[in-house]
């Protein structure tokens, strides 16, 4: 096994106390193994493996935004870099760099409720569950129900441009996000007014959403809530074919009655779940989420009930729906294969346009059957233009090894990826880059897109120490 | 090499490798911010330590000290029907800590406590004895025997002796005292298993010499104890029923024995971490509604996983966020002014008297006693 040093002497250690205070800053190992890695399957593997030399060099807990700055200095003076740390429920690998400072933003868990705007001001390190039930409380909701909402921040969540799973109703990070503030790699505090529509040049608060801490640390976030829905209520179809179910979801998001929810199986992911329901085989099944007031929700059913079945979709009532609910956060099927030395599984989300949605879903699928013991893919966002695609896959190594599973998952990621990038497609939904997907973003942006994001990358952070390596920029 | 015996493998395997959707009802998680406290990485760390990967020093103790044992994370576990408990996986690496010499000050100051006095709780004869004048000396077959839990007797006596009261109105005769006060919680969480093991046994030694038909314990953790874990995990079985305070009166209500005068308050009910996440016990509450107390007069019942203390630990010893959670309690009391705030076990009661002086603080049993007529 090999275990890094601490790259950092204890001088920095002592520096970072003096701003955060002895309890917050420490090089031990059991500290620094807790931050080696995300839900990466790569990381994953090589916790599994017992292999160590990711760990970073230092954690540091900054308390507030003045705290932040001042430990920004700190690595800014030694060189050192740094990466910001929510809840480590990151999937791509953009949280774990050997020899960094993790700065764990945990402690930065202010809220504020403003009721007149309806906008709610969360400290980054707020966690996403936690957000819920503080405005749950307050008769409000976040309307962001994303599958990591346990363990993510809202750092993290603005950070990946990440969605949840009521999109339809309450809209991704990037329609959320009303302000923020961050600390800039020059060690400056940005703060945006929470006024996200403004013809006042390009969007200061969006450069960050799906920064990946690339830009700077987010310490604040301004999300725009919502009144809690009078009434949520279920809707479950099954339809002849994917196909099928695509054209009805497409219909339906030109309509003015857009679901909250949409998650179309495919037919193999749809086997299991028909299975169990008694439904007839080889189908596509729809589950549908609605909220809002009674009325509005009972008017959108009615339209939506005839769109699915002008494209033969057969009413199933709510039973389906309300197991995917009870079960929505349970991805202990996927747990099971990562316990394999040799196993892994792990979900890939990409976005196509309409025209392109199908041929996307098909050349993945193509891509990744050879090399994987099952695929299932569902389409769980979709949009008037455009929808995401989303591929869960599970594989076995030939070796039954960690490190051979390392190897074989990276075979798979990248066969899916290609097949996305040459269908049309693009390769990240919500999940973000991280370094995991590093390698397709030249054929994501364009070289002189890349080109783009590479020079403000260098404007912004020169040095280069803010999450070096994510996104692939250099 | 690793050596960890099979189910511990398997809770190591499942847990370290895990997608984390339990840290958001981690109390610790939430007051901490540490990493490091997720169930996640403490399995991770705890397969380390055995692997020798992580050193048996104190940091990596003071790392393992972050589970207080509430499992809010089972409740929560990503395993929806089959959800994994690490809490077996932090007390073995806690034994290996120990038994390389990295108990920490207050673990030996609560071990030599236990060593002098039986309990980490120092000189509780008086307490005892006091308590037991009461009661029968033998009551050979038949009969309840009451265990007067050292956490209740050394933080709410009071309690302790309402709760007797209430069982004895509530007809449990006849009925004694055991012997032992101590049922070793802290000890078994810690990792002193050897110590733990040899007090189960002079429990279920003492259970079985006298035959009980019930066996009711005054904390709720020790009745978790003697159901659980003794026959789980230390393989002690116990040899008759053991139930709470609460659930022994659930039962005489159920056999109709107390009509309830219709009574209406508001009260927060804060339950014991053992009753909501160990023994799904809510008999507290049910016997509140019984009482006419709740309906539209229970206007605020804490969600479990916020109101539930990690009782049963030393409060000096351990980071437990007992205290933390009693603070946030008092802070939403302060708001919407519960008529009472009543708690089940006495380590909640004594944290949150100390955290709530705006609001009355009562034990359940008198409260209970308060607001019911009985007739045998």
């Amino acid at each position: 096994m090999v275990i890094n040093p601490p790259q950092a002497g204890t001088d920095i250690l002592e520096d970072l106390a003096r701003v955060v205070g002895p309890d917050y800053v420490s090089g031990h190992m059991a500290s620094r193994m807790a931050y080696t890695r995300g839900v990466w399957p790569v990381e994953l593997k090589r916790a599994q493996a017992g292999d160590w030399s990711y760990l970073p060099s230092l954690v540091v807990w900054p308390g507030n935004t003045s705290e932040v700055t001042q430990v920004v200095q700190v690595a800014r003076e030694r060189r050192l870099p740094l990466v910001p740390y929510g809840g480590g429920s990151g999937i791509v690998g953009g949280t774990c760099l050997a020899n960094s400072l993790v700065v764990d933003l945990k402690r930065l868990d202010s809220l504020d409720l403003n009721e007149t705007n309806q906008t709610v001001s969360a400290g980054s390190g707020v966690n996403g569950w936690h957000l819920e039930e503080w405005l749950n409380e307050r008769g409000y909701t976040s309307g962001h129900f994303p599958q990591s909402m346990n363990s993510a921040c809202v750092g993290g969540l603005v950070a990946t441009a990440s969605i949840g799973t009521f999109s339809g109703r309450y809209g991704k990070m990037d329609d959320l996000l009303v302000g923020l503030e961050a600390v800039l790699p020059n060690g400056k505090i940005l703060r945006t007014k929470p006024i996200p529509r403004r013809s006042s040049g390009p969007n200061l608060a969006q450069l960050f959403v799906g920064s990946e801490g690339a830009f700077g640390i987010i310490t604040e976030a301004t999300l725009r809530v919502w009144p809690k829905p009078e009434t949520r209520q279920w809707a479950v179809y099954t339809f002849p074919g994917t196909p099928a179910g695509l054209e009805a979801l497409r219909t339906c998001m030109r309509s003015e009655a857009q679901p909250a929810l949409v998650r179309l199986y495919d037919e193999a992911e749809s086997a299991a779940r028909i299975r169990h329901f008694g439904y007839p085989t080889g189908q596509a099944l729809l589950i549908l989420g609605f909220e809002g007031s009674a009325g509005f929700v009972a008017w959108q059913r009615q339209v939506v009930d005839q769109v699915c079945a002008d494209h033969q979709g057969i009413f199933r009532g709510d039973e389906a729906a309300l197991h995917w609910y009870r079960y929505r956060f349970d991805t202990s099927a996927m747990l099971r294969y990562n316990q394999k030395p040799g196993g892994f599984a792990d979900s890939l989300e990409v976005a196509a346009p309409w025209d392109r949605l199908e041929a996307v879903w098909r050349a993945m699928r193509g891509a990744l059957e050879p090399l994987c013991e099952q695929v299932h893919c569902h389409f769980s966002h979709v949009y008037p233009t455009e929808g995401s695609s989303y591929v869960i896959f599970y594989a076995q190594a030939e070796e039954n090894t960690p490190q051979a599973a390392i190897q074989h998952y990276l075979r798979c990621v990248e066969a899916a990826m290609q097949a996305c990038l040459a269908e049309g497609g693009s390769i990240s939904h919500h999940h973000g880059i991280g370094r995991g997907k590093q390698l397709w973003m030249e054929g994501e942006h364009g070289q002189p897109g890349l080109d783009l994001l590479n020079s403000l990358k260098q404007a912004i952070d020169p040095e280069n120490l803010f999450n070096p390596g994510v996104m692939g920029l250099a | 090499m690793n050596s960890l015996p099979s189910d511990l493998q398997t809770i190591s395997t499942q847990c370290s490798l895990c997608h984390d959707q339990c840290v958001s009802a981690c109390p610790v998680v939430e007051m901490t911010h540490r990493q490091i406290a997720y169930p996640s990485r403490l399995a991770t760390l705890a397969w380390e330590l055995d692997r020798g990967n992580l050193a048996a020093d104190a940091e990596t103790m003071r790392a393992m000290l972050h589970c207080v044992h509430c499992n809010a994370c089972t409740d929560a576990c990503v395993y929806v029907d089959t959800p994994v408990d690490v809490t077996p996986l932090v007390r073995h690496a806690r034994r290996i800590l120990i038994e390389n010499g990295q108990a920490s000050p207050q673990m030996r100051q609560m071990y030599e406590e236990f060593l002098a006095w039986g309990n980490p709780y120092r000189d509780l004869h008086p307490i005892y004895e006091a308590l037991k004048g009461e009661f029968s000396q033998n009551i050979e077959t038949g009969g309840t025997l009451v265990i007067a839990d050292a956490c209740e007797l050394a933080y709410a006596p009071d309690s302790a002796r309402a709760s007797l009261r209430l069982l004895q109105q509530a007809g449990y005769r006849p009925m004694a005292l055991a012997d032992q006060t101590y049922t070793g919680w802290e000890l078994w969480q810690y990792g002193y298993r050897g110590e733990a093991l040899k007090l189960a046994e002079a429990l279920a030694g003492e259970i079985r010499r006298r035959s009980p038909v019930d066996v009711i314990t005054l904390n709720p953790t020790s009745a978790y104890l003697l159901r659980k874990v003794f026959p789980d995990d230390l393989g002690i079985s116990i040899p008759a029923n053991v139930i709470t305070v609460p659930e022994a009166i659930q039962a005489r209500l159920d056999q109709a024995l107390m009509p309830l005068p219709e009574r209406r308050a508001s009260v927060y009910l804060v339950m014991s971490s053992a009753e909501t996440y160990q023994l799904y016990s809510y008999a507290a509450r049910h016997v509140l509604d019984r009482c006419g107390i709740t309906g539209p007069g229970i206007q605020k019942h804490q969600p479990y996983h916020r109101a539930s203390f990690p009782e049963g630990l030393h409060p000096d010893i351990s980071p437990t966020p007992g205290d933390w959670i009693a603070e946030r309690i008092a802070r939403s009391a302060a708001v919407e002014r519960p008529d009472a705030i009543v708690c089940t076990a006495a380590f909640g009661l004594k944290a949150m008297r100390e955290a709530c002086p705006v609001i009355p603080v009562v034990d359940w049993s008198n409260f209970v006693m308060d607001h019911m007529v009985i007739q045998i």
